[in-house]
């Protein structure tokens, strides 16, 4: 070997780097969450709205239930949406009004555009639901489930068995028992 | 070869007019098609296509994208209406003024997109049927369009293959969209506008807005609108400077990109890029026909049904004013300006006696664009937003309107051809 110094410090940069790894793997381990949970574990029961009850009524579950977002079950039990406070919003503002980047010149007839918001609240679930819901198997892991929420954006899974709701798993449902935090 | 690539030009045309194809990928499958057919060798591909009009187009492109997030379009909506003191008459035809205006010298279909929502704002406020009010814009933006060398793309195309100057585009083109425009809007007022009354406390409604409020960024507007103010006064020196307007439209994107601040991803998301090339495989796609004959063909057929400039002229006006209606004017133009070429060098015109069929050419293909609801895109765009407010902007209510207006445009048209420029 020619130069026996360098392949000594390398050996020992190798050595030290290699301990700082270890530890960090210990480290995260120790701090980890919980590894035995599964889905079925998390699914709490969920109300739910029928695609042809009116809007008003999805409105009144969710402030009743104080959840953002319901899942939109027909007659058997199969989710066929999701509707939350932002799709009934965003449906009872007429759209043309969204396409400006700001709406602060409108002074004094903002009222104009109140009575669109109420006659809104009077169409059918169906038509202001997303379609894309997040449905999860009962069987599937927390990882997909969480996968799922933050790539559709949505604050909650629809957890199914053959095909029927069983309940849901939210966002802060999934996030905290994994830490370990309890819902008081 | 020639029939195969007539074949290919109308397939493809086809394909996209009745929406079955995206435009770009059609005209470019056409273009490698042609190419590879040999119908085009790759070297006269490369050099069809018209950098000129390009450049042109993306320059611009940069330019609208930044001056549209100021607020301006919707400050200027307002200012317009309330200039009309709320009374819905006047406001029809003040928006149709400042549409027109706009048209001119920024693309038409970003112009009525632009407007779109505020019209609606303020037709709520008025409580009037938001239909007339867009259909004068969009009729407006078309003939406004015809008025410059940058405000259509027909024009664009025609401008840089010919070089004519940005000036003798206003020069020539300005008396006959002028008034076409103040005819269309004295007709329009009388049979929309006139019926429309507002009461007070709405017309308050309009006067009460805060049109400054619409202004979202002040120093943004002062800059962008500088860098624009100064690449159309730059426009207005080409015969000073000899500077194509391409190379100003350039050099105005690059000093706004700098200038305003705003992300250069951000300024060249809003170029169009479909749009660019969809131009590019066009190009191709003419020059094939060129190449194979079959442009100089049509020229031929052009100089033998007509055999003086005048009828040349009108033809060329109505024409185009009726293909314009029914197939996009870009294509058409494209295909024209060779077969025009080609006509001036087979009848030995100069280029001032061949000027006037270059007028003609514009006026019929951006005036014709009004005809029917497909004539042009800015009137597909509005049907479509409209559609989904819920607002009726069907074929037949907008045709029966556009059809005998642009047959009058038209006849004005020629009757300034036939009368000033021969």
């Amino acid at each position: 070997m020619r130069h026996p110094g360098l392949a000594a410090t390398a050996a020992l940069e190798w050595f030290v780097q290699g301990q700082a790894r270890w530890r960090c793997r210990v480290a995260e381990r120790e701090g980890s969450g919980r590894e035995d949970l599964s889905l079925r574990d998390l699914v709490r029961p969920s109300a739910s709205v029928s695609p042809d009850a009116p809007a008003r009524e999805a409105l009144r579950l969710l402030l009743e239930h104080r959840v953002p977002g319901l899942p939109v079950v027909d007659g058997e039990g199969r989710p066929v949406g999701f509707v939350s406070d932002g799709n009934l919003l965003a449906s009872a503002l007429p759209r043309y009004l969204t396409m400006m980047e700001d709406l602060s010149f409108v002074r004094e007839t903002g009222d104009e555009w109140v009575h669109y918001l109420a006659e809104a609240a009077d169409r059918p679930v169906r038509e202001v639901m997303s379609e894309k819901v997040a449905t999860v198997d009962a069987d599937t892991s927390e990882l997909e489930a969480a996968r799922e929420m933050v790539v559709e954006g949505v604050s909650s899974v629809v957890v199914t068995e053959n095909g029927r709701m069983i309940g849901v798993v939210s966002r802060l449902d999934l996030y905290a028992a994994i830490i370990g935090l309890k819902r008081e | 070869m020639a029939l195969f690539a007539v074949a290919v030009f109308a397939v493809v045309l086809a394909l996209f007019a009745l929406e079955l194809v995206h435009r770009t990928p059609a005209v470019l499958g056409g273009a490698a098609l042609l190419i590879i057919a040999g119908a085009i060798a790759e070297e006269e591909a490369v050099e069809a296509v018209n950098w000129e009009t390009l450049g042109l187009l993306v320059g611009m492109m940069i330019l609208v994208g930044i001056l549209k997030h100021t607020g301006l379009f919707t400050y200027l909506a307002i200012r317009s209406a309330q200039l009309a003191r709320g009374s819905p008459g006047r406001v029809l035809v003040y928006l149709g003024l400042i549409t027109a205006l706009l048209s001119a010298f920024l693309d038409n279909v970003t112009t009525v997109l632009l407007l779109f929502p505020v019209t609606l704002v303020i037709a709520r406020i008025l409580d009037q049927d938001p239909l007339p009010f867009l259909l004068v814009e969009v009729l407006c933006s078309n003939i406004g369009g015809t008025a410059t060398l940058i405000g259509d793309p027909p024009n664009i195309i025609i401008g840089t293959a010919t070089g004519l100057s940005f000036n003798a585009f206003i020069a020539n083109l300005v008396p006959p969209v002028a008034a076409t425009l103040l005819l269309t809007l004295a007709i329009l007022w009388a049979v929309y506008g006139r019926r429309m009354a507002a009461a007070e406390e709405q017309r308050k409604g309009v006067m009460a807005q805060d049109a400054r409020a619409a202004i979202r960024d002040g120093r943004l507007l002062v800059r962008a609108g500088l860098v624009t103010a100064a690449t159309v006064g730059a426009f207005f020196l080409q015969d000073l400077t000899g500077l194509s307007p391409a190379v100003v439209a350039l050099a105005g994107a690059a000093v706004a990109m700098i200038v305003c601040g705003t992300r250069v991803e951000r300024c060249l998301e809003e170029v169009e890029w479909p749009t660019i090339l969809f131009f590019v495989g066009l190009f191709v796609m003419v020059g094939a026909l060129e190449a194979t004959g079959v442009v100089g063909a049509i020229a031929d057929a052009l100089a033998s049904a007509s055999d003086s400039r005048a009828a040349t002229a009108a033809l060329i006006i109505w024409g185009s004013g009726a293909a314009s209606a029914v197939i996009d004017n870009i294509p058409f133009t494209a295909t024209m300006v060779p077969v025009i070429e080609e006509l001036g060098a087979a009848k030995g015109y100069s280029p001032a006696e061949l000027e006037p069929l270059w007028w003609s050419l514009s006026l019929g293909a951006c005036l014709g664009g009004n005809a029917t609801l497909i004539g042009a895109s800015a009137n597909l765009v509005v049907a479509g937003m409209s559609e989904r407010e819920g607002i009726a902007f069907t074929f037949w209510r907008f045709t029966k309107v556009g059809l005998p207006l642009t047959a009058l445009a038209l006849a004005v048209s020629t009757a300034y051809v036939l009368l000033f420029q021969l």
